[in-house]
């Protein structure tokens, strides 16, 4: 109990401080963010990803709506994102026992995983919502409990963590391994 | 001494995402199929009277109704994406995948994060009551990025604490 309080207390209050500067720099850039994002779906478009109908509306501090005229309208809400790149954000730049250099890649790759998983979260919650499938629909609840539980940015550094780690035995001693639903909300 | 490589990491997250998936069908699905007790949605309704018991304890005047708090006017619903359960199922899930470790430790050690993660989850509800009602704006920051912070560190708190106790039982009495 006292290595807890030595060690994880310490660990925690250096991630919470982490968290909450990088919370700071995402609010910096979140207008730059909103604006480069509603960029790509205009490129997008405009290259025929997307349908021409479909639009684009930066909400400044919610996110991004894409409205198409006769279909639901996608929300893409950055403030649960903002929360998640922080966390993984904190808990990269926290692993003390990692390089900068080390740190400083897992940040890029962490930061792009995070992304990917609140995009795809978002595409999926309209595949779910449209299909028929009980099967589909229960692994779409726990993913969305999951997701409030912090699951991405947690998952995330735990494999950028884990993939340091070679495929030999590393001998550690007594170590352990160490809603969309209310989108806008 | 316990020593893992990358195979044995991705055996261990598999056991965890099984035990989470296995948990989380029992909760939400069986349970309620088969005996008709919906523990879920009771939990969602505890944490709804608790929350509001220690408003009222500590001075604010908030009405209960069902899973919805009022306050000066202003309604929370406890939902279950409130309920702090995602949380708990990570811990659960860590706490599987942990090795050596005996399934009584394991046992005592979800009743114990379910008991700290549900008494943060009442401050929480609270605080987001009280945001609702008197400081609209701060609601969403809190909800969407404060709170889960602090519901991160109680959970990862709860593995750590844990884990120490359980390495200072498990570990020692093993030969």
């Amino acid at each position: 109990m006292r290595l807890l309080h030595s060690t994880w207390i310490r660990w925690a209050a250096l991630v919470a401080v982490l968290y909450v500067g990088s919370l700071a720099a995402w609010r910096v850039l979140e207008p730059a963010y909103l604006h480069a994002l509603e960029r790509g779906v205009v490129t997008l478009r405009s290259v025929g990803v997307f349908r021409p109908s479909l639009q684009p509306t930066a909400v400044p501090g919610r996110g991004l709506a894409v409205i198409d005229p006769g279909r639901k309208p996608v929300a893409v809400p950055q403030r649960i994102l903002g929360a998640d790149l922080a966390l993984a954000t904190a808990l990269i730049l926290g692993s003390l026992w990692l390089s900068w250099r080390q740190r400083a890649y897992r940040l890029i790759a962490g930061l792009a995983l995070v992304f990917a998983a609140h995009l795809v979260t978002i595409f999926a919650q309209e595949w779910a919502n449209s299909s028929a499938s009980t099967a589909v629909w229960a692994g779409w609840n726990l993913w969305t409990t999951l997701y409030q539980g912090k699951v991405v940015p947690v998952a995330v550094w735990a494999l950028l963590m884990a993939a340091g780690i070679k495929s030999s035995s590393l001998g550690c001693t007594r170590t352990s391994t160490t809603s969309l639903k209310s989108l806008f909300v | 001494m316990t020593s893992f490589d990358r195979r044995d990491l991705v055996r261990r997250a598999l056991r965890a995402g099984g035990a989470i998936a296995v948990l989380y069908s029992f909760l939400y699905y069986v349970l309620p199929a088969t005996t008709g007790v919906n523990l879920v949605a009771l939990l969602n309704l505890a944490l709804a009277s608790a929350s509001a018991t220690l408003m009222n304890a500590i001075g604010f005047a908030v009405t209960q109704s069902a899973t919805q708090l009022t306050f000066r006017a202003a309604a929370v619903v406890v939902t279950n994406d409130c309920n702090g359960l995602g949380a708990w199922l990570l811990v659960v899930g860590a706490m599987v995948a942990i090795p050596a470790v005996s399934w009584q430790s394991r046992a005592a050690g979800a009743a114990a994060s379910a008991v700290a993660l549900t008494s943060i989850n009442v401050v929480r509800v609270s605080m987001l009551c009280y945001l609702q009602a008197s400081r609209p704006l701060w609601f969403s920051t809190f909800h969407e990025q404060v709170a889960p912070l602090i519901v991160v560190i109680t959970a990862s708190a709860c593995v750590a604490a844990w884990f120490h106790h359980a390495a200072d039982v498990d570990y020692a009495a093993a030969p």
